[in-house]
């Protein structure tokens, strides 16, 4: 069991995240693809509502998704029915490059992961037994739908127990949880 | 100089494959490609070497000992890519 | 903290279906590789390590090597212990050949029911250090009690995106992989699938002593220098042991041109004295997500037999760091390490049991 203290977070994209996306990277992106966009936004924006500009280097990155990149996989398949693969577009294949960008962009060398598939929760209690005293920053990504890209900032803490509820799991990226608790998927509100 | 039409159609195709924010026309003849200049990596020059391969018929090495000569401005890349053309 | 044992491990590649069939064909001097035709402009034969099974049904053939090798590492007796599927591919083979769709669940769902998996399941996409980063998972899930017993599954199947990709950027040898080697001109890619089983119930030969993984993104297609070191560093620290104390190094070298210079730059960084070193890409060739697990059970299996490769060609000196000729006597502690995609520097260090 672990208890974490949500220090930042990104719910959503707003419509004009990719106009807000270039301004925080001083250009528009121009070859990474519209999923490790998404992602890049959202971490961005959920280390800066920490106060971070950095991420500590004992941090863990751990990044999910249910489909992750299977729109360039798509393209890259089209592609490759008479010749080789464009290597970008390729690159863009490989969901682990949004873990190199962020590292890049963060200024950090440290321990990042892509899980694949699976579930939000599931991601959270992979992270809980793999990260330390700087705690994580965790991801969830998918580009359907309009797109989504929620990110939490987690630290971990010493917590009471008494005032914890159980919450269902798509309480993770709600705006009032203050704080997570593992194993047992039990999450707690204590506004 | 001027670029010529040739150098015009080459600058279209590295502004397109590699999704620049340029347009084509301000692509100076004669500037550099990679680092400072136009600001291409590595990874653009592989990007741009199988377009041009795929519109030229050209194959360019990443590993080539000329490739600095050859990358150095849209002018060398299109003689070199002139003197090579199988398309 | 209980010890985490190495207590099963499983085998397919390029050399034969299971450990010691492998094994077999290393005492004979290997297998080659054989070639596969990509289409195009950069068109071109290119050598490929493809197992030797017949099925072609690629569904069926994944099912056929699943069960196989996670029967060979003792699977049927943890099935509702974690599972974690280590692969940069999925079944994009199959997506290809338009058998099936693209979705990691539905992968994953899939794998799981071919083992009867009762326990819960994750799939790492972290590229060519998949299976190291499920190394590491697994051990804080042992280490913090989460588990008891761990498959990892390691599983990189034929497949054209692979080896186009690598093709389109240029990273293939049309010839052979020469690691660390004065000629080296690219890497070649094989297929595997690897099963790693630890438990902290049941005692083995080899235990897992610790890790780390550094992702720097400054090369998003290679190594650093500074994070190789930084990989040893934070590895041995995890381990509890000190760089005097390796024994043997597992490195990456697949025969890049840059990557085995910085790989080997960054080893003379952490090490004063590099210890022997070994690579197994000249064997089964860079078998991606399934490395780390596949070259970890060929390599505990060549020490524990005493069997080691013949490389064959001229090392490159300027290096300043080469492959070992003959086995290391007493290997107790060796680190296996893994470089790739995405900027993941991973590196596990195992020891001997008494």
């Amino acid at each position: 069991m672990k208890t974490f203290a949500i220090q930042g977070r990104c719910l959503a994209a707003p419509p004009d995240w990719r106009e807000r996306l270039a301004a925080m990277l001083g250009a528009k992106p121009r070859r990474i693809g519209n999923w490790a966009e998404l992602g890049l936004y959202g971490a961005l924006c959920c280390l800066a509502d920490a106060g971070e500009t950095a991420l500590p280097p004992d941090a863990l990155l751990m990044l999910g998704s249910r489909r992750g990149t299977y729109v360039p996989t798509g393209q890259v398949l089209d592609q490759m029915r008479d010749d080789l693969p464009m290597p970008l577009m390729f690159l863009q294949t490989q969901p682990s490059q949004l873990l190199a960008l962020l590292a890049a962009r963060m200024h950090w060398r440290g321990h990042a992961a892509f899980i694949a598939g699976g579930s939000p929760q599931a991601l959270l209690e992979l992270a809980a037994v793999q990260s330390g005293s700087a705690g994580a920053l965790l991801g969830w990504v998918d580009e359907m739908d309009g797109g989504s890209t929620q990110w939490l900032r987690l630290k971990p803490c010493e917590v009471g127990g008494n005032e914890w509820k159980p919450a269902a799991a798509e309480a993770l990226f709600m705006p009032d949880i203050t704080h997570l608790r593992t194993a047992g998927n039990i999450l707690d509100n204590t506004d | 100089m001027a670029a010529s039409a040739q150098e015009k159609e080459l600058a279209q195709l590295i502004v397109t494959s590699l999704n620049l924010e340029v347009s084509a026309d301000e692509i100076e003849p004669d500037a550099p490609l990679y680092g400072e200049g136009l600001g291409l990596d590595s990874i653009d020059i592989l990007e741009l070497s199988l377009a041009i391969s795929k519109a030229y018929g050209v194959q360019l090495k990443s590993d080539d000992a000329d490739n600095n000569k050859i990358f150095s401005s849209l002018r060398s890349l299109n003689e070199h890519i002139q003197q090579h053309r199988a398309k | 903290m209980k010890p985490i044992h190495l207590a099963g491990r499983g085998l397919a590649c390029s050399l034969g279906l299971g450990v010691e069939q492998a094994l077999t064909t290393l005492r004979r001097g290997g297998a080659q590789a054989s070639r596969v035709t990509l289409p195009g402009a950069m068109a071109g034969d290119y050598p490929f390590h493809a197992m030797p099974h017949g099925q072609t049904d690629w569904n069926e053939r994944a099912r056929d090597l699943v069960q196989r090798v996670s029967a060979e590492a003792g699977a049927q007796q943890i099935r509702d212990g974690v599972l974690l599927i280590a692969t940069s591919s999925f079944d994009i083979g199959a997506v290809e050949r338009g058998a099936t769709q693209m979705d990691y669940q539905a992968f994953a769902d899939k794998i799981a029911a071919w083992l009867d998996w009762t326990g819960p399941v994750h799939v790492v996409n972290t590229a060519c250090t998949s299976s190291l980063n499920a190394l590491l998972s697994a051990q804080a899930l042992l280490r913090r009690g989460a588990a008891a017993d761990v498959l990892i599954l390691g599983v990189e199947l034929d497949n054209r995106l692979t080896l186009g990709g690598f093709a389109a950027l240029q990273l293939l040898s049309r010839t052979a992989s020469q690691p660390f080697g004065a000629l080296r001109d690219g890497l070649v890619l094989g297929e595997a699938v690897a099963a790693l089983r630890l438990s902290t119930r049941d005692a083995a030969l080899w235990r897992l002593a610790g890790g780390a993984n550094v992702v720097d993104g400054e090369q998003p297609t290679g190594a650093s220098v500074r994070a190789v070191n930084e990989m040893c560093v934070r590895a041995l620290a995890d381990a509890g042991a000190t760089p005097d104390g390796i024994d043997l190094i597992k490195v990456q070298a697949a025969g890049s041109p840059g990557n085995d210079a910085v790989e080997a730059q960054g080893l003379r960084a952490a090490f004063t004295t590099v210890p022997p070193l070994v690579s197994l890409k000249t064997l089964i060739g860079h078998t991606m997500g399934a490395s780390g697990a596949a070259e970890i059970a060929l390599l505990t299996g060549c020490l524990e037999q005493d069997i080691w490769p013949a490389y064959g060609y001229e090392q490159d000196k300027e290096l300043g760091v080469a492959l070992a000729p003959v086995i290391p006597q007493r290997v107790r502690r060796f680190m296996a390490t893994i470089l790739g995609f995405g900027g993941s520097h991973a590196s596990v260090i195992l020891e001997r049991g008494a």
